[in-house]
């Protein structure tokens, strides 16, 4: 089977999706040294509820899937992506979510230096930001270029 | 005596490399998916395939999808990645990992017989 019709296929998002929530709760966990009981009584949910989450058999309603990535921590960040940009990442090797996370990551350790640092100290950050970013820019050039190929 | 070959499978994507064992012209992965087409598991297929794409990224998989079966005193790994009915069976490769069969969930116990010795075979070659 070629990679462009899995990743075509609904088998790979669900059970995509299910594995990035089995994740989510097994780094919880552990993070936290909790059981799996600790867990379903924090979240007022039988054991075995959380058990078949773990086995990655979660296929339940979006407000479910909402309600426990907020009781993780977590954010559910559901991003729609035009497929033939998706398989054009995905040969290159680019995962775009790493991206943004660098980017979101950057500003905003930027912000909180900004906040502490006196107006002098601007010019360095802007420094290292442009810095930071450049092998994003240049990333972003090569798909251009590709893009238009 | 049969005769051997890797083949990168390139569906899937990741830091490790997986390949599929070819026996005697045969690659065994490519023949499984075959046996399914217009069966209903040609889907659970697919999730196996994520499965491995996963373990490929080094990602982490429940205990009920993928699972070391590697017997004690035994040096080369041995893998089992699962879905409802079917199996698929690995070895461990430096950097990545080889296919050598997939099988059904109701004839598992034979088929990993049959998986240990197509393994036995290929590390004597």
């Amino acid at each position: 089977m070629k990679r462009e019709e899995l990743l075509k296929s609904k088998e790979y998002w669900i059970t995509k999706i299910q594995l990035d929530l089995f994740e989510v709760i097994e780094n919880y966990l552990i993070t936290n040294n909790l059981t799996k009981k600790q867990l379903a009584d924090k979240l007022g949910v039988s054991k075995s509820y959380i058990s078949q989450i773990l086995n990655g058999n979660f296929d339940h309603k979006i407000s479910k899937l909402v309600e426990l990535s907020l009781a993780f921590d977590k954010v559910p960040l559901i991003e729609y992506q035009n497929i033939s940009s998706y398989m054009m990442d995905d040969t290159l090797g680019i995962e775009t979510k790493v991206n943004k996370k660098v980017v979101i990551d950057i500003f905003y350790s930027a912000n909180q230096q900004i906040q502490k640092e006196s107006p002098d100290s601007f010019t360095s950050i802007n420094k290292s930001l442009k810095i930071s970013l450049s092998p994003l820019e240049s990333m972003n050039s090569n798909l251009v270029v590709l893009n238009k190929c | 005596m049969s005769k051997f070959a890797l083949h990168n499978i390139e569906t899937i994507k990741g830091k490790q490399l997986f390949f599929q064992l070819e026996i005697n012209g045969i690659k065994q992965l490519d023949v499984f998916e075959n046996e399914l087409i217009g069966t209903t598991y040609v889907g659970e297929f697919k999730t196996a395939l994520v499965l491995m794409d996963f373990i490929a990224n080094n990602r982490t998989l429940p205990k009920n999808k993928f699972r070391d079966i590697t017997p004690k005193k035994e040096s080369v790994k041995e893998y089992e990645f699962k879905t409802k009915h079917l199996r698929i069976y690995a070895i461990h490769k430096p950097g990545g990992k080889i296919i050598i069969l997939g099988g059904f969930k109701n004839n598992q116990k034979s088929d990993i017989n049959l998986f240990r010795s197509i393994k036995k075979h290929y590390l004597n070659e």
